[in-house]
C-alpha cells in the first residue's frame, strides 16, 4: 500500500505486474472516508492591460476544455478537473480499460480544503515536523498534532488585524 | 627582488579592479549588509513586516533561545564531528594503500576519488536508493553481515543524519587520499633507510614516522574538511530536506529555510553573520598553518 | 626458516592481506556508481525487488529518453554549459590581469588589496546566499545565467594561483622583455602566462568541475528552465511526486547530469587530480 499523487497512476499501472487498485484515505472516523486534492492555479491579473487579460483568458478557456483536460488526464492520471471531460469519448473508451482512473475522481467526494494559508511555508513545515514525528512513533498524533496547533497559531499571530 | 614601476602608476589598480569589483560586491558588500540587516527585524511574507524596524540584539536573542535554532547547532556539530573525522582517517587509509608501485593502482585511485568529481545532488540521488528498506544495496549488504535493525535510513529520525554523513564521508575520502598521497610521496626516504636499519616493523614506521610527518598535512586537511562540512548540503535536499522532524537541518539548510520558505530577512542575516563568524575564525586559522608552511 | 625468511613470508602475506583490503574498499566505493550505470539500463517496466536490482533480461537506452523528455534536459545542458564557459572566460581574464599586478608590480596598498581580494577565500558565497540573492534582485538579474555567473568572475583563489605562478617566472625573462620594449599585455602574453599554462589548466578545471556541479546557489537564483542548470533541474525532476521510486529513470536522470564531467574525468584523470590537489589551498 502506498499513499501517492493521482499523476503517478500511468506509471503506477505500467510498472506493476499486479492488479492496482486505487481508493481514498481513510478518514477520522471509522468507515469514512478523506481527500485532499491538490494542484495548480490560474491567476489573471487585475492590473494587467485588458489584451492581456483577455488573452489570458482565452488560455484558460483552451487548457480547462473538456477534451484537452481529459487528454491530460488519460495521459498523467491526474484527476480530470472537469467534469465533463469524463463524459467524452477519448475518456469513455480510457476508463473502460483502466476504471481505476474513475476510482480517483470518485474520491473528490471526500475531499477536504487544500491548506492555504498565509505563512504557508514555516506553517506546512510546522505540520510536516509534527506529522513526521506522529508517523515515527516520537509522539502520539494528538500530542503532535496539538503540538502543531500551538506553533502554528505563533507563526499566525502577526497576520490577525 | 622586484623594481618599482612608478611610471605605470594607476595601471595596477586598473588590473585589479575587476576582481576587486567583484569581490567587494559578493563578498564584502554582502557581509556589511547581513550584519546591518541582523538588527532589524523584517520579513516579507508578513505585510506589517515589510519594513524593518530596528530591534538590535532581537534576532539573535531569538536564535539563541530558540531549541530548534540550538537543535540546529547540535545537530551541524554531530554532523562535522561524523563527517571530518571520518573522512580524513579513510583518507590517510587509502593514501596508504594507493601508495604503491603496483600495476593497476590507477583503479584504486580511480574506485576512491572518483565520488569527487559527481555532483553532489546526482551522488545523493543513487544514495536515496542505495539507502532504500528492504531492497536497497545498503540494507543488502548490511542484513549480509547479520545486522537486522532499522532500514530508514532517511526517514528515521535518529537514522536521517547519520545517512547524510555517509554520503559525505563516500563522497570525500578520495579527496583527502590526494593531498596524503601528494604528502607521502614527498616524504623524506633517508628517515626510512634509518627506521629500517634499526629494526622498526610496518606499525611502528607508521605511528613514529609517517603519521607525525604528515602532521601539516594532517592538519591542512581539518580544515578543509570542517569548511566543506560546513558549506555542502545540497545532498540533504536531496535525502532528507533536513527532516525527519528538522533531525538532519544544519546550519545552511536552516539558513536557507529561514530565507527562501520563510522569507524571514532579519533572522537569515543574523544567521549569516554567525555562519560568517565561524569561517573566518577557521580560515584564518588555515592561513596562520599554511603560511607557516610557507616560511 | 631463519628470521630473514619469516620476516618475508610475513611481508608477502602483509602484501596480500593490503591487496585484499584495497580491493575490498575499492569495490565498495565503486557500488554506487555501477549499480547506477546498471540501473540506468534496466527496462522501467521491470521494477527492482529484494535480490533483484541488477541487470534485467535486456538492456535498453529508453530511461534516458525518456528523462530527456520528460525534463527539458536540453535547455539545462545549454545552460550549465553556457554558466561554466561564462565563469571560466572572465575569470581567466580577471585573475591573469590581476595576479600580474601583483607579481609585477610594486604599489600603494597592494599587501591591504590583496588581503581583501583573499577574502573571498575565506568566506565562501555558500554562507552569503540571502545577501547576494537581494543583491542580484537589485541589478534586475534575477533568473538569468548571468546571475548564476557573476558571483564568480572575480577569483580570489585564480588570483592567487596566478601570482603564485607569475612569481616563479625568472625575473631575467621579465626585464629581458621589458629591454625589449614590450608592454604589459606583452608582457603578459609572451613572459608570464607560457610557463603558467599547468596552473591555469588547474584552475580551469577546478572551476569547472565545482560550477557544474554547483546546486544551491543556481537553485535560489534562478525561477524558470530558461536559466536552470542540470543540477538544480536534476533535483526538481527528482522530487516530482509523480516520479516516485522509477530507479531506472531516476538514475539516467542522475547520470545524464555527471556524465560530461565525469566522462572527462576519465579522461584526464591525472591533470584532475592535481588541479584539485591545487584547490585545496582554496
Amino acid at each position: 500500500m502506498i499513499t501517492h499523487s493521482s499523476g503517478s497512476l500511468v506509471g503506477l499501472i505500467a510498472q506493476a505486474d499486479f492488479e492496482l487498485g486505487v481508493m481514498p484515505y481513510p478518514g477520522k472516523e471509522e468507515g469514512t472516508y478523506a481527500s485532499v486534492p491538490g494542484g495548480g492555479n490560474f491567476y489573471i491579473m487585475k492590473g494587467a492591460p485588458q489584451e492581456q487579460q483577455d488573452a489570458a483568458w482565452k488560455f484558460v478557456e483552451f487548457i480547462s476544455g473538456p477534451e484537452y483536460v481529459a487528454d491530460y488526464s488519460i495521459n498523467t492520471g491526474y484527476i480530470a478537473n472537469r467534469a465533463s471531460a469524463y463524459d467524452t469519448e477519448a475518456m469513455l473508451a480510457y476508463v473502460a480499460e483502466v476504471p481505476q482512473a474513475l476510482d480517483t475522481r470518485d474520491a473528490l467526494q471526500y475531499a477536504g480544503a487544500e491548506l492555504a494559508i498565509q505563512n504557508l511555508g514555516q506553517v506546512r513545515g510546522i505540520f510536516h515536523d509534527y506529522l513526521q514525528r506522529a508517523i515515527n512513533g516520537e509522539m502520539t498524533a494528538a500530542d503532535a498534532m496539538a503540538a502543531a496547533q500551538v506553533e502554528a497559531d505563533a507563526a499566525l499571530v502577526d497576520f490577525c488585524p | 627582488m622586484q623594481a618599482s614601476r612608478k611610471s605605470f602608476k594607476t595601471l595596477p589598480y586598473i588590473l585589479i579592479f575587476p576582481t576587486a569589483a567583484f569581490v567587494a560586491l559578493f563578498t564584502a558588500w554582502p557581509v556589511l549588509l547581513s550584519i546591518y540587516q541582523s538588527f532589524f527585524r523584517q520579513r516579507m511574507n508578513i505585510a506589517k513586516f515589510r519594513e524593518p524596524a530596528f530591534i538590535g540584539w532581537g534576532n539573535y536573542v531569538d536564535l539563541f533561545t530558540d531549541p530548534y535554532f540550538i537543535d540546529v547547532i547540535k545537530n551541524t556539530l554531530a554532523y562535522i564531528l561524523g563527517t571530518v573525522p571520518i573522512s580524513i582517517i579513510l583518507g590517510f587509509l587509502f593514501a596508504l594503500l594507493v601508495n604503491r608501485k603496483v600495476r593497476g593502482i590507477g583503479f584504486f585511485r580511480l574506485a576512491f576519488f572518483h565520488p569527487m568529481v559527481l555532483p553532489m545532488v546526482s551522488a545523493a540521488t543513487i544514495w536515496l536508493f542505495l539507502f532504500t528498506p528492504d531492497y536497497g544495496l545498503f540494507n543488502a549488504a548490511l542484513r549480509f553481515l547479520g545486522y537486522s535493525g532499522p532500514e530508514n535510513w532517511t526517514g528515521n529520525p535518529s537514522l536521517a543524519l547519520l545517512s547524510v554523513v555517509i554520503v559525505a564521508v563516500w563522497k570525500n575520502s578520495g579527496y583527502y587520499m590526494v593531498f596524503y598521497l601528494a604528502g607521502l610521496q614527498n616524504l623524506p626516504n633517508d628517515v626510512y633507510e634509518a627506521a629500517a636499519l634499526d629494526g622498526a616493523n610496518g606499525w611502528q614506521t607508521l605511528w613514529r614516522i609517517t603519521f607525525p610527518l604528515l602532521r601539516r598535512t594532517t592538519l591542512f586537511i581539518t580544515i578543509i574538511a570542517f569548511i566543506d562540512s560546513f558549506r555542502t548540503v545540497d545532498h540533504i535536499f536531496v535525502l532528507t530536506s533536513g527532516g525527519p522532524s528538522r533531525s538532519s537541518t544544519v546550519l545552511l539548510f536552516e539558513l536557507w529555510l529561514e530565507r527562501f520558505e520563510y522569507q524571514d530577512i532579519g533572522i537569515s542575516a543574523a544567521i549569516t553573520v554567525i555562519f560568517v563568524i565561524v569561517l573566518l575564525a577557521f580560515t584564518v586559522t588555515n592561513f596562520i598553518t599554511s603560511d607557516r608552511k610557507e616560511a | 626458516m631463519d628470521s630473514i625468511g619469516i620476516r618475508k613470508t610475513l611481508k608477502k602475506f602483509g602484501s596480500w592481506i593490503t591487496n585484499l583490503l584495497a580491493t575490498f574498499l575499492a569495490l565498495l566505493w565503486s557500488v554506487p556508481v555501477i549499480w547506477a550505470i546498471i540501473a540506468s539500463l534496466r527496462p522501467a517496466n521491470d521494477p527492482m525487488s529484494r535480490g533483484d536490482v541488477w541487470f534485467s533480461n535486456i538492456i535498453t537506452f529508453e530511461n534516458y529518453t525518456r528523462a530527456w523528455s520528460l525534463a527539458p534536459f536540453g535547455q539545462y545542458y545549454i545552460n550549465t554549459i553556457v554558466v561554466v564557459l561564462m565563469i571560466l572566460v572572465v575569470q581567466l581574464i580577471t585573475i591573469v590581469l590581476a595576479g600580474f599586478a601583483f607579481a609585477n608590480y610594486e604599489f600603494f596598498g597592494k599587501g591591504w588589496i590583496f588581503f581583501f581580494v583573499l577574502l573571498q577565500m575565506m568566506i565562501p558565497t555558500s554562507a552569503l546566499l540571502a545577501p547576494n540573492f537581494s543583491t542580484i534582485r537589485v541589478l534586475g538579474l534575477f533568473d538569468t545565467r548571468l546571475a548564476i555567473a557573476i558571483p564568480y568572475f572575480g577569483s580570489a583563489f585564480g588570483t592567487f594561483l596566478m601570482r603564485q605562478a607569475f612569481m616563479s617566472v625568472p625575473r631575467d625573462l621579465v626585464d629581458a622583455g621589458i629591454i625589449d620594449g614590450c608592454s604589459w599585455w606583452q608582457l603578459i602574453l609572451n613572459v608570464y602566462l607560457p610557463p603558467s599554462i599547468p596552473s591555469l589548466i588547474a584552475f580551469g578545471l577546478s572551476s569547472a568541475t565545482w560550477h557544474w556541479n554547483e546546486f544551491l546557489w543556481p537553485l535560489i537564483i534562478t525561477n524558470s528552465d530558461k536559466s536552470r542548470t542540470l543540477t538544480a533541474g536534476l533535483v526538481r525532476f527528482t522530487q516530482l511526486g509523480e516520479i516516485g521510486a522509477q530507479w531506472s529513470l531516476l538514475t539516467a536522470a542522475t547520470l545524464m547530469v555527471a556524465a560530461p564531467l565525469f566522462i572527462t574525468f576519465l579522461i584526464f584523470q591525472r591533470r584532475f587530480i592535481q588541479s584539485f590537489v591545487h584547490s585545496g589551498l582554496k
